[in-house]
């Protein structure tokens, strides 16, 4: 669908003609930032008239598809169900590293494969993995596969659904990769700490036949993980939770650990007894008067790992249309939003909408998911960003942050203005 | 939330005072201090006995008396250097015991520090570190004269000068934390022969230590916790010899690993090598009699305890101890014995309630310079502590994070 591109046309038409009343060399610089903007209430107009079949205005059909295709049929199996054959395996490890977010400040941080975020695990729909989880910390985990239907064992929440992960052990979670979409993984133990700080991955399940690519055909691909990071309170938790595992682990290893140190009950009831007998709630302030424990401060955000200035430009070229996975890893609400540019979304929490949005800001909250859709009709350098721009700063300092940046690739040649690092204003 | 429960009035007079008296944030940047507020309140009701010789000589005392002695405040601010290194101060202050000339505050701490992953050196006032190890009693004066290389310059009778001096120290730490290497120039409190302090504050002691410790956050998790080496040199310059040297040497041991019910014993001997040809007592400094004389003559003295902690749900709950502390001086019939056997119990994160026995014994010589022989005391005692940090935005040497998964500068 890219060559039938009105878009694209009529931005090549007033690129050249600019081009040539300002002298530019050749036509690559069509398209240029310069033009000179008519408001977004034309872009809004144009890109719906793109599609002679749409006259609602921001909002786009599928093409034709039966009633309630977008639902998700396929019944859960269990692991017992799995194949013997034919089954994706895939090793995920934690660890404690000291992760560099921006130039000159690093942290601690516990990783999947010791990366933050944590690899892209890729998939196809209705595939069977087995993912071979070890702890290699002396804290407890899970992995919780947020957003995919399986059988609730494998859900990863502990004890709940398991327990929790130990050190050095090795936890197996199968299922069927199923419904596709974008989806994430990430630690279910103490997650303040754990999934922010930073045991999160994107999960991508493949459709064999994607609507989104046979509507927009977009060529490139990618996913940008949203992080808040509160490294003064994580410290604190990971040195505390550690010197109490260490403690907890002996305990363990003798055979003396009990419930209430533990603070793990098999019943409603046997917590009620043990309150009774004069057990103290590890949630009662004559225990815990921590400050900031409940409420973290947050001083960094990321986009895969990296705040601004380290965080990786999107790539696009005039004419061609790419689609972007939000993954939101942290505790936070976030409200990304794109200059230039009207996108269409297509999806959140890894469903397909029934009808893509037009839009420019697109919020998530923690946990949550959403695809866009964006045509590069609008050669320039786009800042791409939170608007909550309070997370745009590196502890305090703006600009940093959840901030990056829409960049075509004809921009190399073009003379005009090219963006510096900011780092104090 | 807390300028709700201010009166009006009031809230605008604060606001005022913070209005004119704060820079603009936007003109100036400032990295701010990270604030630790540190601080015990440490009240006991002495019940004292102490018994004479015999009839009509010596001293005969019995009192109760209210004593908030070692209770204390201490400030310390610190931050990130332009090197990542860090840098900061400690000010504190602590009330001396009513019977010392000290007045009503003593300033113990006031020292300016250097840190990095591997080395701080610290200037200024603080505690002098003669000893190898610490001893679970109430208060350190309970076993000053046991547990520490005693001040050879000093003849006052207060604890805080054999304690606290102004040094130059530089320390290297290694293996994980474990390892802590010291060397130490300062100056120890210099009297008069009657105690009266004097301007001298020229460096007089030299000193150094050898030591392998768990860092408190795994105090736990071996079987050795701490040991150690170590030396002070006065330089005394008396008629029969120049400098006075002390030595110690200490071993603490985790007899039960368990985190709820750790059984923890520990040992330390000292040996002062005392001046002059005889390394006996000092002419001009008196006798057994004076402190100075007895910090001046050759002594042996040896401390234990075994200590149990119970920490239930790993909360400090309850500690029992006893420690026992002997010294002989060589060369003359004298020598002294505590017993200290206590019993606190934490009604609250940081307050604890206890009852502390001092039984004290003095033979042949020393019991006829000091005129006692035996003295009993009961402390019944309610201790308050905290420790609170504010804008902490750095981790510490020994943080587990930075000893165990890489140091962050
Ligand atoms: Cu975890």
């Amino acid at each position: 669908m890219s060559e039938e591109k009105p878009e694209a046309g009529v931005y090549d038409r007033r690129g050249f003609l600019h081009a040539g009343a300002l002298g530019f060399a050749g036509a690559m610089v069509a398209g240029n930032g310069l033009d000179v903007p008519k408001g977004p209430a034309e872009a809004v107009t144009r890109a719906a008239e793109a599609k002679a079949t749409d006259t609602r205005g921001g909002v786009r059909a599928w093409p034709d598809r039966p009633e309630g295709w977008w639902r998700h049929q396929t019944p859960v199996l269990s692991p017992t169900q799995a194949p013997v054959q034919g089954i994706r395996e895939i090793e995920l490890d934690v660890r404690i590293i000291r992760h560099e977010i921006v130039p000159g400040y690093s942290f601690h941080v516990l990783a999947f494969n010791g990366q933050v975020p944590g690899p892209e695990l890729r998939l196809n729909e209705g595939e069977w993995v087995k993912v071979y989880f070890t702890n290699r910390t002396e804290l407890l985990h899970t992995i919780h596969w947020h957003g995919v239907d399986l059988q609730y064992e494998q859900d990863g929440v502990p004890y709940t659904t398991q327990h929790p992960v130990m050190p050095n052990a090795t936890f197996e979670y199968t299922f069927q990769a199923i419904p596709a979409g974008t989806r994430l993984y990430h630690c279910h133990f103490g997650t303040p700490l754990h999934m922010q700080h930073a045991m999160h991955g994107a999960l991508i399940i493949e459709p064999e036949r994607d609507p989104i690519k046979e509507e927009f055909g977009y060529t490139r691909d990618y996913t940008l993980v949203l992080e808040s990071f509160a490294t003064n309170d994580s410290r604190d938790d990971l040195n505390f939770m550690l010197e109490r595992m260490k403690q907890r682990l002996w305990l363990m290893k003798e055979g003396l650990l009990d419930d209430e140190t533990l603070a793990v009950f098999e019943t409603k009831q046997a917590l009620l007894e043990a309150i009774e007998a004069g057990w103290d709630p590890p949630y009662l302030p004559n225990r815990n008067q921590k400050r900031e424990r409940a409420a973290q401060d947050y001083n960094f955000f990321a986009i895969n790992g990296k705040a601004y200035p380290l965080t990786e430009p999107i790539m696009i070229r005039r004419g061609e249309t790419i689609r972007v996975r939000f993954v939101n890893g942290g505790g936070l609400m976030h409200h990304m939003h794109l200059h230039g540019h009207q996108f269409w979304q297509v999806a959140e929490d890894g469903n397909v909408l029934r009808s893509p949005l037009q839009i420019n800001t697109i919020s998530l909250g923690p946990g949550k998911t959403a695809d866009i859709v964006i045509e590069g009709y609008n050669p320039g350098y786009w800042t791409f960003h939170d608007h909550d721009t309070s997370r745009v700063t590196n502890n305090g300092m703006y600009p940093g942050g959840m901030l990056t940046m829409l960049v075509y690739e004809e921009m190399d040649d073009y003379d005009g203005y090219h963006p510096k690092i900011a780092l104090d204003e | 939330m807390a300028a709700g429960r201010l009166s009006v009035p009031r809230f605008a007079v604060l606001f005022l005072l913070m209005a004119c008296s704060m820079p603009s944030p936007t003109l100036a940047q400032e990295s701010s201090a990270r604030f630790t507020v540190a601080g015990t309140g440490l009240v006991s009701l002495d019940l004292n006995r102490t018994t004479a010789l015999e009839s009509g000589v010596g001293d005969t005392d019995q009192g109760v008396v209210t004593n908030f002695s070692d209770s204390f405040l201490l400030l310390r601010l610190d931050r990130q250097l332009y090197t990542n290194h860090r840098a900061g101060m400690l000010l504190g202050f602590l009330f001396p015991d009513a019977e010392t000339d000290l007045g009503d505050v003593f300033y113990n701490q006031i020292n300016v520090f250097y840190d990095t992953r591997t080395f701080r050196g610290t200037l200024g006032r603080t505690r002098l570190e003669n000893f190898a190890l610490e001893f679970p009693t109430l208060r350190e004066e309970d076993l000053l004269e046991y547990a520490f290389v005693l001040n050879g310059f000093s003849n006052a009778d207060n604890s805080e000068f054999n304690r606290y001096g102004n040094v130059a120290r530089a320390e290297l730490f290694g293996l994980g934390g474990r390892l802590h290497v010291r060397g130490q120039a300062s100056n120890w409190s210099v009297t008069d022969i009657e105690g009266e302090r004097q301007n001298d504050f020229d460096v007089n002691t030299g000193s150094g230590f050898l030591g392998y410790q768990l860092p408190h956050s795994i105090r736990y998790s071996g079987i050795v916790r701490e040991a150690g080496v170590g030396f002070q040199s006065q330089k005394v310059d008396l008629a029969g010899g120049k400098w006075l040297v002390g030595l110690s040497a200490g071993l603490a041991v985790n007899l039960s690993r368990n985190p709820l019910r750790n059984i923890e014993l520990r040992g330390q001997v000292i040996h002062n090598r005392g001046v002059g040809p005889n390394a006996r007592v000092d002419a001009a400094a008196g006798t057994l009699a004076t402190p100075m004389g007895r910090a001046l003559s050759r002594s042996t003295a040896l401390v234990a305890s075994l200590r149990f902690l119970r920490r239930p749900y790993q909360l400090d709950r309850l500690q029992a101890a006893a420690t026992v502390g002997y010294k002989t001086f060589s060369g003359v019939d004298a020598s002294q014995l505590t017993l200290v056997p206590n019993v606190f119990f934490q009604l609250g994160q940081g307050v604890d309630v206890g009852v502390q026995y001092q039984y004290e014994s003095f033979s042949g010589n020393l019991a006829e310079l000091l005129g006692r022989r035996r003295s009993h005391s009961v402390k019944f005692v309610l201790v308050f502590s905290f420790q609170s940090m504010f804008n902490d935005y750095f981790g510490d040497r020994d943080d587990i994070l930075n000893l165990e998964h890489g140091y962050i500068s």
